[in-house]
């Protein structure tokens, strides 16, 4: 009796997951579809496109590249280097220094022959002290705050406060941005007055050759983890965030690379510092505050500027990472829960919203659950081996196929690795990505769920290896 | 490609004994003449203009350029753009209903400038598509003397749309011939041409901009006050200091700023009205001068006086 129940129940449970999992795919099949029709459009649009005529024009609208670092003292040189070789017509950098306990801003000092000024400046975001102004000799458009340590939301916040810019571009001090990045990300903000913001993508370095602040020779990373997140961010952004531009929108872009419109910013009154999800908070004030008020709100996401990151290629750092991103998750999505379908919001309300709350957010839930129920019910008799094949087929052939499609979007578009052997990897990867990698970061987010229940709101070591070149102070 | 690169260089440098350019397919045809005309000069422009290629290619862009797909139209105009080339067919694509294609014929309109062409960009800046207006904006700037005559009969109009667009031109041309008519606005209800006004006014320069600029002192919108302030001060004016030292108290921080950088900038006379606001009872203008007067110079050392300045600022907004 107690079997027959427990069996029903089972196989009920399993038919639940599996419609599950068809609802999931079949919105990222429905991602995919748009992306490439967005990709489509987007090509026909930039092809050929003057931006060497856009560096000198006189209306573009001037950017503050906003860097935060925090004992960077090994890589800072070498990451402003970069930033300055940036093509753009009205560029400032703006490095923050987030009260580095080692010598970030000697380094800097020394680097860029760096002199105290006193600009006149409004805090109108919360910061930490400002310590110091600096501005350099060399480059007269880079600016160096010298603050309190404070976190990297309170990093940006001054750096939003001591920027001049119209647009402001949060960029990681560890991140490799392409030199004509900036060029090809301001383009939303040139087309449409609606856009407050616009995130570009983001790509694995790992493996990849790099010197002096550049990715010279793009290369499959080698280690399963790094390949894993490889395809990973490659599904995330080429299809994940371009098919949300045809469908309602983004929520998310990443804090490693966007370009904002200050004014906007400011009027929501910049980043909140007691999230651990600062860029999608961020995003999401944007939006339902623009909305709110029935001003631009409107997020891009941008195809072909391209920023380059190490990914985590310890478990361990890997799992801090993926337990934050979806503690920073569930803050946000609580924290704006008023919008779940609230037709006032749109399609922000009505599809983004909801989307977010039943894949990303709830996904780990019911995967993990399905992990356990289908296994438990074919040993039980519950459910049968047709079934199981049929589950097997949607978990995992359906997410296979999808990443292979990314990866012929990816080639038939942008083409980063020229390389026969790194397209061959970058197959493996995308086979071997949804056994064990999948399953593992489903336990890494429930752990994120679990942490959030308890009021954790650390951001945990994050240790890399890092990149390229040594810096050249 | 590699092959064709190295053809088109010796090309351009004037060799007489150069092999015939491999056949290509288009799309790497198209990139190969396109990295080679995008820094070159008219001479050798002329020198690729006798390659059979790139007449091939100029003919092929104006066909595209008439044809009923807007993709096929934009990659026109985009070659010819490149090429340098497309006088008979391009500025008929200033009015394209798409705005991708009148965004690019705006841009190509930016090299090759004409009484018409000018004009319609005068009518493009109002635009109901932003690529249009701002690419617009751009290509007259660019035309610089030729942009003159058709942004002086715009400002002539009796209500001409797109004003503070047209005065910003106005501004960026730095054309004293622009002042009168900019001044025609002055009294326009809308701050943000007002401001422009001022702008060209600053831009122009000539005696009589002062007076007009000291006017805008006075006006009810922040805007106007501190691009007026700043204007003064870029002019080196130094006789506006007393204004100048009256906006220091201002209520809005934007003009408070303009007009202690303003004062800044005429030198002696200016500092000496901002070391007198350091005494004065309004904590504002006190703040203010306090702030412009403690700015480091190369060399000297300031940052330790930061603090108290930023904690100065701090929500001392009167608005």
């Amino acid at each position: 009796m107690i079997y027959d129940a427990i069996t029903m129940v089972l196989a009920g449970f399993a038919w639940s997951v599996f419609a599950y999992f068809i609802v999931v795919n079949g919105c990222q099949t429905a991602l995919l579809v748009s992306a490439t029709t967005a990709m489509r459009r987007h090509r026909q649009r930039v092809w050929q496109e003057d931006r060497v005529g856009l560096l000198g024009s006189a209306v573009t609208p001037t950017i503050s590249a906003l860097a935060p670092a925090y004992n960077e003292e090994a890589n800072v040189a070498e990451s402003v280097h970069a930033l300055m070789m940036l093509q753009y017509p009205a560029l400032e950098v703006v490095l923050i220094n987030d009260g580095s306990g080692d010598s970030t801003l000697e380094v800097l000092i020394r680097t860029f022959d760096l002199y105290p000024i006193h600009p006149i400046f409004r805090n109108q975001v919360q910061s930490q002290r400002v310590r110091g102004l600096y501005r350099s000799k060399i480059h007269p458009q880079l600016l160096v705050v010298d603050k309190e340590n404070g976190g990297k939301a309170d990093a940006l916040n001054a750096g939003l406060n001591c920027a001049t810019g119209e647009l402001v571009c949060a960029i990681d001090a560890d991140t490799l941005i392409e030199p004509d990045a900036l060029l090809r990300i301001v383009r939303p903000f040139l087309t449409d007055e609606n856009v407050v913001a616009a995130g570009g993508t983001i790509r694995v370095a790992n493996g990849s050759r790099v010197a002096h602040g550049r990715v010279l020779d793009a290369r499959v990373p080698r280690g399963l983890l790094a390949g894993c997140q490889t395809v990973e961010y490659l599904r995330s952004f080429l299809f994940g965030r371009l098919g949300w531009n045809n469908l309602g929108g983004n929520l998310i872009i990443s804090g490693a690379f966007g370009l904002f419109r200050r004014e906007s910013v400011m009027q929501v009154g910049g980043y909140v510092h007691d999230t651990v999800g600062e860029d999608m908070e961020l995003i999401a004030d944007l939006r339902r505050q623009g909305q709110d008020r029935g001003t631009a709100s409107r997020v891009d996401f941008v195809p072909d500027p391209v920023a380059w990151t190490e990914v985590p290629e310890s478990w361990r750092v890997l799992g801090r990472q993926r337990d934050r991103w979806h503690r920073g998750l569930t803050d946000v999505l609580r924290r704006h829960r008023g919008v779940l379908f609230n037709p006032r919001y749109r399609a922000l309300g009505l599809v983004v919203y909801p989307y977010y709350v039943v894949v990303e957010l709830l996904g780990p839930v019911v995967e993990a659950l399905g992990l356990i129920a289908v296994p438990l019910g074919l040993a039980l008799g519950a459910v049968d081996v047709t079934f199981g094949a049929l589950f097997l087929a949607v978990a995992y052939g359906w997410g296979v196929l999808l990443n292979v499609a990314v990866i012929a979007l990816e080639e038939l578009t942008y083409r980063r690795y020229q390389r026969w052997r790194d397209l061959l990897l970058l197959l493996l990867w995308s086979v071997v990505e949804g056994v064990g990698y999948r399953q593992l970061t489903v336990v890494w987010r429930l752990l994120g769920l679990w942490r959030y229940t308890r009021g954790r709101k650390d951001w945990g070591v994050m240790s890399r290896k890092g990149l390229g070149t040594p810096a050249r102070a | 490609m590699r092959v064709s690169m190295h053809i088109l260089a010796r090309v351009l440098s004037g060799d007489p004994e150069r092999p015939a350019l491999p056949r290509l397919p288009l799309d790497k045809s198209i990139e190969a003449v396109a990295d080679a005309t995008r820094s070159i000069d008219d001479v050798g422009r002329a020198r690729l203009a006798e390659l059979p290629e790139y007449v091939e290619l100029a003919e092929r862009s104006a066909r595209w350029c008439t044809s009923a797909l807007w993709p096929r139209r934009l990659k026109g105009v985009r070659l010819l753009l490149i090429l340098g080339t497309g006088q008979a067919t391009v500025p008929r694509l200033l009015d394209d209903p798409r705005p991708e294609v009148r965004s690019s014929a705006a841009a190509w309109a930016a090299n090759h400038p004409s009484p018409q062409v000018a004009a319609r960009l005068v009518r493009m800046l109002s635009d109901g598509d932003l690529a249009c207006r701002l690419t617009a904006q751009g290509a007259l700037i660019r035309m610089g003397l030729h942009a003159v005559p058709a942004v002086i009969s715009h400002l002539a109009e009796a209500a001409p749309a797109s004003l503070a667009s047209a005065l910003l031109v106005a501004s960026r041309v730095h054309n004293s011939a622009l002042t009168g008519p900019a001044l025609a606005h002055r009294h326009d209800s809308d701050p943000a041409v007002r401001a422009a006004v001022a702008q060209v006014i600053a831009s122009g320069g000539g005696p009589d901009s002062i007076e007009w600029l000291e006017e805008l002192l006075a006006d009810p919108a922040a805007l106007v006050r501190s691009t007026a302030a700043a204007g003064l001060g870029g002019l080196g004016h130094w006789p506006s200091s007393p204004l100048l030292a009256d906006r220091l108290g201002d209520p809005a921080w934007e003009v408070r700023r303009a007009a202690g950088l303003a004062l800044d900038r005429l030198g002696g006379p200016g500092q000496l009205y901002l070391q007198r606001a350091l005494q004065s009872t309004d904590r504002f203008a006190q703040d203010m001068a306090r702030q412009v007067l403690d700015r480091a110079s190369p060399g000297q050392g300031a940052a330790g006086r930061v603090e108290a300045a930023v904690l100065a600022i701090d929500g001392q907004e009167r608005k």
